[in-house]
């Protein structure tokens, strides 16, 4: 039953007071928590919270509340599209809407804007995902070198074929690598790639000398030689020992 | 690590960005009018809420599991976790790699010393996979400790993560410790009344640790224990006169189930692998193959029926003409079943976790979605009217026919390679995403190890 229906007060953090039905405001597990514990005709303050987000908001979660209840007349398909509009905003009211979902704990807001988000990110480099999202990239070149390190191995051989990279290269450079023909090798000294070679190529060869002639005159000279050995089914271990002139 | 601060927001009533679903322009208006607003420096990595980043990386991983593959995952986490020192913080978390390890690699065990490293784990031997990388090895026993012939046919074989169980015609089960590939096990049934040559022929093992759970053609299903005593008990004694031949058997953690042939209308038989009873019995699935059920007591004929259980409590059932799928909470009511007009190779069908695969009489080899037949990949084994043999993992389907055995990813049906080992006749293969086994009509089996070094 339940003709008047209660309503709960929101106070915001730029003091504006919102009133809305009990039905809608407990999609947030916070407020939800805080009425049911608290004294219910008192405002609720979300400091955290400005008007304008709150607002939208609470748009969300009464056409929400409305379709679940038959309220309101809008198939799945119609609700899921008025939700991919809802999202379409610019990114600062997106982040606010991310932080506000988070801080009033509403499920189904978080998820939506964690799908928004992911299907922002879909296929962009690291990079590009600051740009779109305005992040300051605070590594070092230390800490950004040990991240990569350490994310190397999903990098490596995707599918079968693919790159090994060599880095840090220094004069007399033992590298060691397991791989198989189909891969490449890519060999990176002062930020240049100054070889990419195909492992296919060197599979028949016991053991062969490169010296490199640079292009640029900045290109570090290498010279290298190579064993390799079968250790398996497909794999072989490349023993590259390098001779560079920076 | 990022807590989620409560920041004062800029409510800028009117944003002169322009709307982009993509947000590429996001960059904050100059002409920011309207209420005294705090501007909010965007550039402060730690307003991202931990649990939203987890979240998102979740989200990320499944969204390029969808598009890509499993393969591709790595790649997309690592550029999520390269983007700033917030977000890379997630990746330290423990349990968002369980989460991770369980989605995109449906291992809810953790056999490594933490499930990061689980998760790199599977993802390289899916690598081993994908790139034909593998050692191979023969697993031996001594024929000379086999009295009758028929011991040395292996007619299954069945994978744990720690063990390959093989079933022998004359009812001995031999279990090998994957890790040493030794012989740790020999179990042998109770002695009883023989209604045919091959009645104690072993049909089907599920290896439940620490039991070991083996039925036999006669119906028997006898237990052991796998560090314990040869001669494994009886758990349900089997009556030929009502049942028929139990032709397949096979089982996960909280179910067995056998197929049966020979008596109408009693081909499918569940039970609970915890209490040992019979849960279930009934479909006429095998009906059209009952008098040739009779005949596998005496004679080695072709496979009459196969079932296969699935990671979602379900099994999937075969005959030459048709296939069912079974909820084994609720068996009464099959979720599937079908005809197939062209006719099935029945040694061809195997399931993964989610899915299933069949070869029909033509060479044709379909992938379905287990819940709604929905179809993943087709592709052609070109092996028409020869007798395949099949078996699945998460993202590969091998096919072993005239001593070839050659491997398909199944998330777009491409052919991949052919093993370098050839087989002779093989009558029992297995694959699961470590290891695959195959076995013939000499004392020894062939394994091959993808698993990551």
């Amino acid at each position: 039953m339940g003709s008047t229906s209660t309503k709960i007060k929101l106070r915001t953090s730029d003091q504006k007071v919102f009133e809305v039905e009990k039905a809608v405001a407990v999609q947030s597990q916070t407020i939800k928590y805080i009425y049911e514990n608290g004294c219910p005709d008192s405002v609720i303050h979300v400091h955290s919270v400005s008007g304008d987000i709150l607002s939208k908001i609470l748009d969300y979660c009464k056409k929400h509340v409305n379709s679940a209840a038959g309220k309101e007349d809008i198939s799945p398909e119609e609700l899921y599209e008025w939700d991919a509009n809802f999202v379409k905003v610019d990114q600062n009211t997106l982040f606010d809407l991310i932080l506000a979902a988070n801080c009033l704990k509403i499920e189904s807001l978080l998820d939506l804007t964690c799908q928004t988000v992911a299907n922002m990110i879909k296929g962009k480099r690291p990079e590009e995902i600051r740009t779109t999202f305005n992040i300051k990239n605070d590594y070092t070149i230390e800490a950004e070198e040990a991240v990569r390190r350490e994310n190397k191995w999903a990098f490596d051989m995707l599918g079968g074929v693919g790159t090994m990279v060599i880095e840090e290269l220094a004069d007399d450079t033992m590298s060691k690598c397991v791989t198989n023909t189909k891969s490449r090798v890519c060999v990176i000294a002062a930020n240049q790639i100054v070889m990419m070679r195909s492992i296919s190529k060197l599979a028949n060869k016991k053991s062969i000398d490169v010296y490199k002639q640079p292009q640029n005159p900045t290109t570090p000279r290498i010279k290298e030689s190579v064993k390799q050995r079968n250790v398996g089914t497909g794999f072989i271990e490349l023993f590259f020992h390098f001779k560079c002139k920076m | 690590m990022s807590s989620s601060s409560s920041s004062s927001s800029s409510s800028s009533s009117s944003s002169s960005s322009s709307e982009d679903a993509n947000g590429n322009s996001g960059r904050r208006g100059v002409g920011d009018f309207g209420a005294p607003s705090l501007t909010r420096r965007r550039a402060n990595n730690e307003i991202w809420p931990g649990p939203f980043v987890e979240d998102l990386v979740v989200q990320v991983a499944i969204d390029a599991s969808r598009s890509f593959g499993r393969l591709a995952v790595a790649a997309a986490l690592a550029n999520v976790f390269q983007v700033c020192s917030t977000w890379q913080a997630v990746s330290r978390s423990d349990p968002l790699w369980h989460r991770l390890t369980t989605v995109i690699w449906g291992r809810t065990h953790c056999m490594h010393a933490s499930w990061r490293e689980e998760y790199v784990y599977r993802h390289q031997t899916a690598q081993n996979f994908r790139a034909g990388r593998s050692f191979y090895h023969t697993l031996h026993f001594d024929p000379a400790s086999v009295d009758n012939p028929d011991g040395l046919t292996c007619r299954c074989l069945t994978l744990s993560d720690t063990h390959l169980a093989c079933g022998f015609a004359d009812g001995t089960v031999r279990l090998f410790d994957l890790s040493t590939r030794q012989l740790v096990g020999t179990f042998y049934p109770h002695h009883r009344d023989r209604l045919g040559r091959f009645s104690r022929a072993v049909s089907g093992i599920v290896i439940t640790d620490p039991r070991i759970i083996f039925a036999t053609l006669d119906g028997d299903i006898h237990v052991a224990i796998i560090d314990g005593e040869p001669l494994a008990r009886t758990a349900h004694l089997g009556n030929v006169v009502n049942d028929g031949a139990l032709v397949d058997f096979t089982g996960c953690g909280r179910w067995w189930v056998g197929l049966y042939a020979g008596v109408p209308g009693r081909a499918l038989h569940v039970w609970d692998g915890n209490t040992e009873e019979l849960a279930y019995v009934n479909t006429n699935l095998t009906d059209p193959e009952a008098v040739r059920g009779w005949y596998t007591l005496t004679e080695l004929i072709e496979t009459i029926g196969r079932v296969r259980v699935t990671g979602q409590e379900s099994a999937v059932a075969c005959t030459s003409l048709r296939y069912m799928v079974v909820d084994l909470r609720n068996p009464e009511f099959p979720l599937h079943d079908r005809e197939w007009r062209r006719g099935l190779t029945v040694t061809s069908l195997d399931t993964n976790s989610e899915a299933f695969i069949m070869v029909d009489n033509r060479g044709l080899a379909i992938v379905r979605r287990v819940d709604t037949l929905e179809e993943v990949c087709r592709f052609n084994t070109r092996q028409g009217n020869v007798n395949v043999m099949g078996c699945m993992n998460l993202g590969y389907a091998l096919m072993c026919a005239a001593g070839v055995v050659r491997v398909w990813e199944i998330e777009h049906g491409q052919h991949l390679y052919s093993l370098n080992q050839n087989v002779e006749e093989v009558n029992a293969m297995v694959a699961d995403d470590r290891h695959v086994a195959a076995a013939g009509s000499d004392s020894w089996i062939h394994l091959w190890d993808f698993g990551a070094q």
